[in-house]
């Protein structure tokens, strides 16, 4: 599903981005990329809030709707 | 020796390279304060033993996630560090989050310079009660890691006594070897054979598809040899985030798990999906409330709706206690900003009466008291307004509130056409426009980047401050209408809806460009420093203490200069100044300002606000000092000023009582003033501010926007006074408006074509 879709306070693996390679490279060095955990923290009107590591990072829902995530097996 | 400052946006670089230089750069909660580097002396060793010691320089470095960069401001940082080589990198990596932060670390390793690494915040990590191995770090990087925090300034002498100690010459190395080491091989020879510097890190970058590196000879027949279709990039971050797991976040142990952290709750609130705009905008009232109003929590409004409170020549206080109330309260309790206000201002005219009454030759006290003490004055008065101002917005941006409030309103601005990031440089603008318009560079897109700095000047900055309020508070006790806190927050409200409507043309004619995704770090919320904040404050009045005694002290000595010479360099009187060289001038430029209600059909002496608008283009305080010098003539004249005498002059609000001299003497409307502040606030800013334009714009833009300054003030301003003057005037504009808004929709969809200029300036409506 897509990381817009994610539900609140539930730890994500990313399975794939799809965007520039440009806008990849930069997320890719905030630790957005396939294979990184990160939890959705809030939304607000498709944008969100994630935290990844142990940074916040808020993200529009362009961006969110191209990062492919599936739910944490535990 | 030539230390360089490297790391993360937020994690303490600018903190760090002020305890280590004694200065006071500017320090903010939120990714991408600092956009240029900056360079100190590091003034530790100095006072230790007396022995001369080699001076060190230290140069802070724009914060970057890595070394591709993504925004402007982050090639400067890239450049410098290999292009510059300084004799050492110190790499400052934000302890509390060190997984994202060493992700940098292993691209700064791989250029051939020496490498210390200062783990910053280490308070605040045993404070969570978690811990650091500092030798599984140094094992994992082999480079030297000192634990430090930036902010107590522990452990930065330790650092330093580091750095001096260690060996200058380092070879790049990579934590890529031994999984790509076969791939990076060809590519380091190829780079040793073509001597240039930092091979390995020119390499790695090669292989990670860099358009920098592709630029190079052969450098792309290369790489696609290498690479035989793999996906070299992926694989090398990859193995940069598999080193950082396996090899160094292992130093760190979490002491206990921390689900929720303070940040996060108040998050909860401040970016709550229905709550957070309601929020910003009580937050926003009540700072302008607090700075500005004459009726503090509508204290007199609410006693009206009873007796009403008695104002203060009612109260049958003696002469002194009365001034020393009214500072306080008159009908009603003024609000902290207003109380500073009238007590610098009390002060400042007690001071030009006492040297006004001392001086005896006649033009010496004209030039003196009225001249130079009544232009300054006219604006220093308004300093603790600015001051305090400024003080909030340094508050909620220190705290971390204002990375919130970008990302709250990224929708909103997305329908304008621009992104989240740019509030933050908007936002500065209420401050001053030259640091605001140096900040876009953290914008992406060069487009959403030229629109951001044409509207900077909209968002009215300190300096303008007094216009707004001196005329404001002229309109209201000379006509006896309104309420003078409200005229100042519709000036600001304004001028945002000027910036917001030309940031609408222009994405939607000769500014298009896809809005850049938005994407921001959000820093955690912490208390404001006090010193921090006090320092901003200083600075900041020292900047403005310094520009009244230079440029506008000396604006104002011309000003009264040309107000009492005639063309043959005669000396003229207070009575004469309509025979004046200034006169003239004003005269020539009168009827431009026609169609704006300040030109033509003022009286004899309307030409004093066309002169006073002329004055603002070198600094915006000229306006109010102009009115200042001016008023001061005017009110000489005696006769045609009704009321106002020259002992209220000295005795009363300074800028104030200058403006109704100006609305006495000329017969203006109120229509014609308050498109006069918007005039003032809209069109082509001070010369600083437009220096600094002209540097950051990309070549050939900068006159197109001085065109959009002119005409975007021009417009509003004819708007305003128009549609005040005659009310069915509406009509023509909403026509007018709406036939724009049409044509632009069409030609858009293409519908219809406009003749097309390249590079044109936008027009406001």
């Amino acid at each position: 599903m897509s990381l817009s879709q994610a539900e609140v306070g539930k730890s994500m693996l990313v399975v794939r981005v799809s965007c520039d390679a440009k806008l990849r490279k930069h997320l890719e060095s905030l630790g957005i990329m396939t294979g990184a955990e990160l939890t959705p923290l809030s939304y607000s009107d498709g944008n969100m809030i994630v935290r990844i590591h142990d940074s916040r990072i808020a993200i529009n829902s362009d961006v969110a709707n191209n990062i492919s995530v599936i739910k944490r097996s535990a | 020796m030539k230390i360089a400052l490297i790391g993360n946006p937020n994690c303490g670089k600018t903190t760090l390279f002020n305890k280590l230089t004694g200065s006071t750069a500017h320090v903010g909660n939120w990714p991408g304060v600092t956009v240029e580097k900056r360079e100190g002396v590091y003034r530790g060793f100095k006072n230790k033993g007396g022995q001369k010691s080699e001076k060190i320089e230290i140069v802070d470095l724009p914060g970057i996630y890595s070394l591709s960069p993504y925004t402007p401001e982050e090639i400067v940082s890239r450049n410098f560090m290999i292009d510059e080589r300084p004799d050492l990198v110190i790499n400052i990596v934000d302890a509390t989050n060190i997984e994202r932060n060493l992700y940098l670390t292993t691209q700064v390793l791989e250029a051939d310079v020496p490498v210390l690494i200062a783990l910053n915040m280490m308070d605040e990590v045993k404070r969570a009660g978690d811990n650091i191995d500092i030798s599984v770090l140094e094992a994992g990087l082999g480079v030297p890691v000192v634990p430090i925090s930036a902010l107590k300034g522990d452990g930065v002498d330790k650092l330093m006594q580091r750095a001096v100690s260690m060996e200058r010459t380092r070879e790049g190395s990579t934590v890529l070897l031994s999984a790509l080491g076969d791939k990076i091989k060809p590519a380091l020879e190829f780079y040793k054979a073509a001597e240039v510097s930092s091979p390995l890190f020119h390499a790695v970058k090669l292989l990670e598809n860099d358009e920098t590196e592709l630029g190079r000879k052969g450098a792309k027949e290369l790489l696609d040899s290498i690479s035989n279709g793999e996906d070299l990039e992926a694989a090398i971050v990859d193995e940069r985030y598999k080193y950082i797991t396996a090899k160094l976040a292992v130093a760190k142990t979490k002491g206990k798990k921390h689900d929720m952290t303070k940040s996060d709750k108040i998050d909860k609130v401040l970016t709550h999906r229905v709550w957070a705009l309601p929020i910003f905008a009580v937050i926003l009232f009540a700072i302008f409330h607090v700075t500005f109003s004459e009726d503090f929590l509508y204290i007199g409004a609410w006693a009206s709706l009873g007796g009403g409170l008695p104002g203060v020549a009612d109260l049958g206080l003696s002469e002194g206690m009365q001034t020393f109330v009214g500072i306080f309260y008159d009908g009603a309790v003024f609000s902290p900003g207003v109380i500073l206000f009238n007590m610098f201002d009390t002060l400042f005219s007690t001071i030009q009466e006492a040297i006004g009454g001392a001086i005896t030759t006649e033009w010496f006290a004209g030039l003196f008291a009225d001249g130079i003490l009544g232009g300054l004055f006219a604006v220093l008065g308004f300093l603790p307004q600015i001051l305090m101002l400024f003080m909030w917005f340094s508050i909620l941006e220190d705290s971390g509130y204002m990375a919130r409030v970008a990302f709250v309103l990224d929708r909103i601005f997305r329908r304008f056409g621009l992104s989240g990031r740019s509030f933050m440089p908007m936002i500065m603008g209420f401050g001053c426009s030259v640091p605001a318009m140096v900040n876009t560079r953290t914008l992406a897109d060069e487009n959403e980047r030229i629109a951001t700095i044409r509207v900077i000047p909209f968002f009215s900055c300190g300096a303008k401050l007094p216009i707004l309020t001196a005329i404001a508070g002229g309109i209201c006790s000379f006509f006896g209408v309104g309420n003078a806190d409200l005229i100042t927050y519709g000036m600001y409200a304004l001028g945002v809806c000027a910036a917001v409507i030309c940031v609408l043309l222009m994405r939607n004619t000769t500014m298009k460009g896809d809005i850049p995704p938005f994407i921001m770090e959000l820093p955690a919320y912490h208390r404001p420093q006090f010193k921090n904040l006090m320092l901003h404050l200083w600075d900041k009045t020292k900047h403005f203490v310094k520009k009244a005694f230079t440029i506008i002290f000396a604006s104002t000595v011309i000003i009264w200069l040309f107000s009492h010479l005639n063309w043959s360099w005669h000396y003229l009187s207070d009575e004469q100044m309509n025979d004046s060289i200034l006169a003239s001038i004003g005269k020539l430029i009168q009827p431009l300002f026609t169609p704006l209600g300040f030109g033509s059909q003022l009286n004899q002496y309307g030409w004093v606000f066309a002169v006073a608008a002329l004055t603002g283009l070198i600094a915006k305080e000229n306006v109010i000092a102009t009115f200042g010098t001016l008023g001061a003539c005017l009110i000489a004249l005696g006769a045609n000023v009704g009321g106002v005498t020259s002992g209220e002059l000295l005795a009363d609000e300074e800028g104030i009582t200058s403006a109704i001299a100006m609305i006495t003497a000329t017969g203006i409307s109120i229509p014609a003033l308050i498109s006069f502040i918007a005039f003032n606030m809209l069109t082509i800013p001070c010369f600083a501010a437009c220096a600094t334009a002209k540097a950051e714009l990309r070549k050939g833009t900068f006159r197109w926007t001085l065109l959009f300054w002119i005409v975007a003030s021009y417009v509003t301003s004819a708007a305003v006074y128009t549609m005040g003057a005659w009310w069915w005037t509406s009509f023509i504009w909403i026509a007018v408006v709406a036939v724009a808004v049409a044509l632009i929709i069409l030609n858009n969809k293409g519908k219809i074509k406009l003749p097309r200029r390249k590079g044109k300036g936008g027009q406001a409506a």
